[in-house]
């Protein structure tokens, strides 16, 4: 089993033979500080898929997804690749994914400016080291491949020898980028990711799987998708041979004190239990050594980091991250200082403060010049001294306080929002929060998404996936989400787009019509009004309907999609906006809009960004901004309380993580009387993990008398020659059919060739001259080689010899006739065989 | 080894289905329904039950299938685990209930169970998910799969060590407005339970009853008559109502249509929830259209206050319960019935002694409506069967899907299962018996042996590459990559078989491998004995000048091609050059050269065949 990673969310894993890849994620990377003053950054996104040839493409047999990111980068593989295998994933994956995807194919379309998609982490060690068995294979077994497979080699020689070489610019190279194809190219001129077609192309492609269903891919491997708790959907995937388990994990829910709050289950130990191999595929564990916030820094920077980059490098954008992370954090203190009330989460608020001190003394803020601090105190007793071990429900907390103080004096709060799972938990807090606030109760909650619709009407049938305390709704029956009930009040809307003054053009069937078309109400047409219109008309008039409509009276059926001009939003109100990227979609406009009056306020809850690098184009601003990543992965103590629970007997982990905890791992390990292989696996680099695996589990569909297996045998074991059937056309059940027979009287079954045993050169000789009765044998002895020979009188024997190296245990037989040589062999099968009681060979 | 089987209902004949089976060291208990006809037979006879059941599995919410589970529990005091799909889970509690006050309301029965006792019941189920896997002990494991039949209804594999059952409980194999149909993996269960209550017959389409069903609607409604549809609240109503919600909005209808059965709003709130669980388009549209089928523009619920039924006009009304046995449903009826331009629409099963079974539809006759009271019934009466469950065709396809080695037929009347039988023993050759009510059954399996098998004999016996495996070599068969010979169906691959005992005086076989020579001697103290040959060929004369005239390395080329000619076209064997030597199909023969007349070839004792082959060749064409 080997094992790569590609970048820090998408991996390549290679087990018997068969290449998985899990997760292909689209990632968005910063503007260039160049591109920042004159807002280039508009014109060109930059986006990033994992780096992967046409070939590797070619061989991986399986993809399968974690979490609904994993999904985004698929239209490059399906639709621009030759990448035959199937994609796994679990159906609200699916189904939030999609959005995802739509989410960003129309967020860049709106934002007019052009997507720039690049691949990430491009590295030749990926060819080198994973590549090694395939480029033999190909040398093998496609002759035909041969020749383009050695032009490939040269185009790696020609890139060590000049690496700063633009790769996307190299030509041949190009070619074995999966995106970049004409099409395509023409594409990226019409400021499209990947069109509507293309997402859904590239979803009939995935085949969704519920939890715990078992899935056999070409009878070697069994697949199953286990429940993460991360997310709605988010997997952790077990793999098992037919001797071995092995569970890939990616993200891991097992805060207890958290559960409460939202609607996912926690992980349970219950169904990786006897795994052998545990894989943790996230640099995201949230370790307890230090606080939660530096920790995504350090993890944006991993993503980010370019290979160039020593590992120095790496420290000190780490320490430069930090003290930017503080900023946000400095402007917490002070607003608690002013409007200090101490409210609810004393403990949280006082903690944070200590922190952002502690740190402030140390360092120098600022955005554009930091210095590193050489007797930087080290994070592990930081830890201990100052922070909380879970920081999962303070962050939910300060968001709700956060969101709080800003309605109550006036100002409206933007939470840039993707379809992602998390935000049914999130929306559903902050809204019965708010509704349930009195001060605050009349405040409106905004989706603005090209897909809020699909995301909230999904919400209401997920029950399957949600734990107890959720899903207990369904038998009411009412919906799982309380933010349900808001929404034909009014008070949790859904838009499309906000439209109007921020976007100049109009695009067509697409869902985000920005001038409102009327079409007057003639004959029985009908008059079209936004979803928030909508809400507030319905019950007077059924008429308003919003969403694709077909006009059937009128001649032609032009799907007609429809939002409000401008639309109105009720101020104070909490916005959620895509994209989280801040790069593109409505939230861009909204920040721009907003960003000059000091009451309103931005929280980022997404732990996998850099919100500091986000909000560079928009500075300066007066708006305030606060980073409450909302990361639901485990700490590295419950982690490892889960690991013991399981007990593997290796535990494969990202360097990233052992790099930082050495010491505490070992000290756990060693408390913890664990026995455990541990094997870290680097970024970039091929990493074997050794599982010995010898033999296929089969049946026998019959009694062990019946095919003899059973009979009295002396000797503690007993041996046959056999035969099996395997029928390979049904490979599903490939080994759960095992047909035996030692008997040879089927034809299928062929004599076991291979001998066992010494022959006697007495017993030799004595069968050559009694019983065959042949004259003029003569033995020739000499350092353990007996040669017999013939008289050379005999018309059958002459010029043949027998030799037999006691030695070796070797007979060689050396004899033109084919009579002489049947008795000669005869002779030495009298005395060998090839097993115990099935003496009779001919 | 086997399988104990004992129907406590449902064997030859319909309802109360409760199957009692023991495979290995559990005992399942599937589906745990009341019989809804017979008062004396209600419940299960639990007291047959001799062993402990180690879990309960309900099939669907259908009180036949369901309804005995409160009394089971909390009379009878099973306390183990019971298992059932989401969407029954949350429907069952509200069929119970309705159950229990419906019998009692109408027969002034005391209730056999109060709500109090369907909660704690229902508060010991575990939801499953369709195609979801649960081990509820090592070696002991169930999984549900898609059924059709009524929202939520599944077919349950479970299976105890080597022993399977598949139990399809209810099913249709045809989908309807609102679900999909059965679908089951080749799981080659040793026992398939399948119910077989249409399985002697082979049913008209599903769409030309809804066109039937429609059609008539549509008559009366249009001559001003009113329309009674009585039904169950949940599952039926649902899968008409969008029936006549799509056509009324296709053909442009403004006749009010009502709801008037109680759990009318909690029914259609249930299925948009669990919209999840339907098929495909009704999972489409709402998530691409936003559009949920169960938010009805036409189909209001029935408010007395402000309608009447006797509003004069057209009128289409959907009251419960369906067999016009009490309630709204036979209200309306009572006020209807009178009048000739009104029709009664019975679309599903009616037990005995209710109204629904006691009406024709052979035109005015009198019916007797309980209590001695008789009244005239002019409207027209029609039949038209809606209930979701396979027909002969569809039993015999759900069987081939699967693969079973037994069959039992359940849940069907005796003379038709005969002809069901026969049919399935005539098409699939597959044992199939009719378990009695009652009686104890076995099923004899065969147990398996697990068998170790080396990975790298697979590997050599089908000439794999070292980088090669199992799945390649399928891929490449469909490649059609050369190097691999694979026949149609079956390979067989040789190996030796090592039994290994605990100790020299057991009998018990520990352990069985299959393995390739070089790892048995490995496993046991055999050694391994070489045997070689040798055999010098003169050249034919014709031969010695051709090579004379050439260089020297030709002689070899020369037979090599006369060798390709032959083993190459006819027997497919490889021919490989290598310097002075020849080698053949890759194995340990050797030709060579030494001098000018001779050649010499030599082999292994393993290959012996292929070298008395070549040695034929080189014989017929070459040498002497």
């Amino acid at each position: 089993m080997k094992i790569f990673q590609i970048c820090s969310s998408c991996t390549l894993l290679k087990i018997r033979d068969l290449t998985i890849l899990i997760d292909f994620p689209l990632t968005n990377q910063f503007p260039k500080k160049s591109n920042l003053k004159e807002k280039k950054y508009l014109k060109n996104i930059p986006l990033t898929i994992p780096y992967i040839s046409q070939r590797e493409l070619e061989e991986i047999d399986v993809i399968l997804i974690t979490n609904e990111f994993g999904i985004t980068g698929l239209p490059f593989i399906t639709e621009y690749s030759s990448f035959k295998g199937v994609i796994y994933c679990t159906e609200p994956i699916l189904l939030l994914g999609t959005m995802l995807m739509e989410e960003i194919s129309q967020g860049v379309i709106n934002s007019n400016s052009f997507p720039e998609i690049l691949n990430e982490n491009f590295n030749e060690n990926f060819k080198e080291n994973f590549n090694e068995n395939f480029n033999e294979n190909f040398k093998e077994n496609f002759n035909e491949n041969f020749k383009e497979n050695f032009k490939e080699n040269e185009n790696i020689k020609r890139r060590k020898k000049n690496p700063k070489q633009n790769i996307i610019k190299d030509q041949n190279i190009e070619n074995n980028l999966i995106n970049i194809n004409f099409e395509q190219k023409k594409k990226y001129q019409n400021r499209v990711v990947y069109s509507l077609e293309d997402i859904e192309k590239s979803t009939t492609r995935i085949t969704t799987v519920k939890f715990n269903q078992e899935i056999s891919i070409y009878g070697i491997l069994k697949i199953k998708a286990a429940n993460s708790g991360y997310s709605l959907g988010s997997t952790n995937w077990i793999l098992k041979t037919s001797t071995k388990k092995i569970v890939l994990m990616s993200e891991i829910f097992l805060d207890k004190s958290a559960q409460k709050q939202f609607s996912t289950p926690l992980s349970q130990s219950k169904q990786l239990k006897s795994s052998d191999v545990i894989i943790l595929l996230s640099n995201n564990l949230v370790p307890i050594d230090y606080p939660q916030t530096e920790n995504q820094d350090a993890i944006m920077i991993q993503n980010l980091q370019n290979n160039e980059n020593t590992q120095e490098d790496d420290k000190k954008k780490e320490n430069e991250k930090k003290s930017k992370s503080k900023k946000p954090k400095t402007k917490t203190k002070s607003k608690s200082k002013k409007k200090s009330k101490g409210k609810s989460k004393k403990k949280s608020k006082g903690k944070s403060k200590k922190k952002s001190k502690g740190k402030s003394k140390k360092k120098s803020k600022g955005k554009s010049k930091k210095k590193d601090q050489p007797n930087l105190q080290t994070p592990t007793t930081l830890a201990k001294e100052t922070f909380p071990k879970t920081t999962l429900s303070n962050n939910i907390s300060k968001l709700l306080d956060y969101s709080q103080k800003t309605l109550k004096r006036g100002g409206n709060v933007i939470i840039p929002f993707c379809s992602y799972g998390i935000f049914y938990d999130i929306i559903n807090i902050l809204t019965d929060f708010i509704s349930d606030n009195p001060n605050i109760g009349n405040v409106t909650t905004y989706i603005v998404s090209p897909t809020s619709k699909k995301f909230l009407a999904y919400s209401n049938t997920i029950a399957e996936y949600l734990n107890e305390n959720y899903s207990q709704q369904v038998f009411i029956p009412e919906p799982s989400f309380k933010f349900e009930k808001l929404i034909p009040r009014g008070k949790l809307v859904p838009i499309t787009t906000l439209g109007g003054s921020y976007r100049k053009e109009a695009i067509v069937g697409t869902g985000n019509m920005q001038d409102v078309m009327r079409i007057n109400p003639a004959k029985n047409s009908r008059v079209f009004t936004s979803s928030y219109q909508q809400q507030q008309q319905q019950t007077q008039d059924t008429q308003f309907i919003s969403g694709k409509i077909e006009i059937s009276n009128i001649n032609a059926k032009i799907p007609i999609l429809y939002t409000h001009k401008t639309q109105a939003l009720k101020e104070p109100c909490v916005v959620f906006v895509s994209h989280p990227s801040l790069l593109f979609g409505d939230v861009v406009s909204l920040i721009e809009k907003w960003k000059a009056n000091s009451k309103n306020c931005l929280i980022s809850i997404d732990p996998n960004r850099n919100f500091e690098k986000s909000l560079l184009p928009f500075l300066p601003m007066n708006m305030e901004s606060f980073n409450v990543p909302i990361n639901k992965n485990a700490n590295l103590t419950d982690f490892f309380n889960f690991i013991t629970k399981i007990n593997p007997s290796t535990l494969v982990i990202p360097k990233q993580i052992f790099k930082n905890n050495n010491e505490w791992i070992q000290k756990f390990l060693s408390q913890n009387q664990l026995k455990l292989e541990m094997v870290v696996f680097k970024h970039q680099k091929t990493k074997k993990i050794s599982i010995k695996e010898e033999y296929e589990i089969g049946y026998i569909e019959s009694r062990i008398e019946n095919i003899g297996l059973n009979q009295a045998h002396e000797a503690k074991f007993g041996a046959f020659p056999t035969a099996m059937m395997v029928n390979v056309k049904n490979y599903k059940n490939s080994f759960e059919k095992v047909l035996l027979d030692p008997m040879s009287s089927d034809s299928r079954v062929k004599t076991q060739r291979s001998l066992f045993g010494i022959p006697s050169l007495q017993s030799i000789i004595e069968h050559l001259s009694l019983s065959m009765n042949i004259q003029g044998v003569s033995i020739h002895s000499e350092n353990q080689i007996h040669t017999i020979s013939f008289s050379q009188n005999d018309p059958i024997f002459s010029n043949s010899s027998l030799i037999f190296n006691e030695k070796n245990n070797q007979t060689q037989i050396i004899c033109s006739n084919e009579v002489a040589r049947q008795i000669l062999k005869k002779a030495i099968l009298k005395n060998v065989s090839s097993f115990g009681n099935h003496q009779e060979f001919y | 080894m086997g399988i104990q089987f004992l129907a406590l209902g449902a064997g030859r004949m319909v309802g109360r289905s409760c199957l009692i089976v023991t495979m290995g060291n559990k005992t399942i208990m599937l589906d745990c329904g009341v019989h809804l006809g017979k008062k004396e037979e209600r419940f299960p006879d639990f007291s047959q039950i001799k062993t402990k059941i180690d879990c309960v599995i309900i099939s669907h919410f259908h009180l036949d299938h369901c309804g005995a589970l409160p009394y089971f529990t909390e009379k009878i005091g099973y306390s183990g685990p019971i298992y059932m799909t989401t969407p029954t889970k949350a429907i069952c509690p509200i069929i119970l209930e309705d159950y229990v006050h419906v019998t009692s309301d109408s027969n002034e029965e005391t209730p056999f169970f109060s709500s109090q006792m369907i909660k704690d019941s229902m508060n010991k189920v575990i939801g499953i998910n369709f195609l979801e896997t649960i081990e509820i002990e090592e070696d002991f494991e169930i999984r549900a799969y898609y059924a059709g039949h009524v929202l939520g209804a599944a077919l349950f594999y479970v299976r105890v060590g080597q022993e399977s059952i598949v139990y399809t409980g209810d099913f249709s194999m045809t989908s309807d407005q609102h679900l999909g149909s059965a679908s089951i993996e080749k799981l080659n269960p040793d026992l398939l339970i399948t119910e077989s209550t249409y399985g002697h017959s082979i049913r008209d389409p599903k769409s030309s009853r809804e066109k039937h069903f429609l059609k008539l609607i549509h008559e009366h409604i249009d001559k001003g008559g009113k329309v009674l549809i009585p039904v169950f609240s949940l599952g039926r109503a649902q899968e008409l109502c969008i029936l006549l919600e799509t056509y009324w909005e296709r053909m442009g209808l403004d006749v009010p249509i009502y709801l008037a059965t109680g759990l009318a709003e909690k029914a259609n709130e249930f299925y948009k929830i669990f919209s999840n669980w339907m098929n495909q388009e009704l999972k489409d549209s709402v998530l691409k259209k936003n559009r949920n089928v169960f938010e009805f523009r036409h189909i209001k619920p029935f408010d007395r206050t402000k309608v009447s039924i006797e509003t004069p006009g057209p009128m289409v009304m959907f009251a419960s319960p369906g067999m016009l046995h009490s309630g709204t449903s036979l209200a309306i009826f009572r006020i209807w019935a009178p009048l000739e331009k009104n029709l009664v629409i019975i679309p599903g099963y009616c037990v005995s002694g209710t109204v629904g079974s006691k009406l024709s539809e052979t035109g005015p006759h009198r019916v007797e409506i309980g209590k001695g009271e008789e009244i005239q019934v002019n409207c027209k009466v029609k039949f038209v069967s809606f209930s979701a469950h396979a027909d002969m065709m569809g039993i015999i396809h759900l069987i081939k899907q699967c693969e079973p080695k037994k069959i039992a037929l359940v849940h069907g009347e005796f003379g038709n299962m005969s002809i069901l039988r026969n049919q399935i023993q005539r098409l699939t050759k597959i044992p199939c018996s009719l378990p009695k009510t009652g009686q104890i059954e076995f099923f004899e399996t065969i147990p398996k042996t697990e068998i170790k098998i080396s990975r790298k004999l697979i590997q050599n016996e089908l000439k794999l590459t070292k980088n090669d495996n199992f799945m390649k070599f399928s891929k490449y068969q469909l490649h059609n990559f050369k190097r691999v010979k694979v026949s149609e169906n079956e390979n067989w691959i040789n190996g030796i078989t090592l039994t290994k005992r605990n100790n020299q005086n057991s009998n018990n076989i520990s352990k069985i491998y299959f393995l390739d020579p070089e790892k048995t001697i490995e496993k046991t103290n055999l050694v391994r004995h070489k045997m070689k040959f040798l055999e010098t060929l003169q050249l034919q004369q014709e031969m010695i000048p051709q090579r004379n005239s050439e260089k020297e390395e030709s002689i070899i080329q020369v037979i090599a091609n006369e060798l390709k000619q032959i083993l190459v076209g006819d027997y497919d064997y490889d021919v490989f050059v290598d310097q002075n030597d020849i080698k053949v199909a890759g194995t340990s023969i050797k030709i060579n050269s030494k001098n000018q007349q001779n050649i010499v070839i030599e082999w292994e004792f393993e290959d012996e065949d292929i070298a008395l082959r070549t040695i034929g060749v080189l014989k017929q064409r070459i040498c002497k």
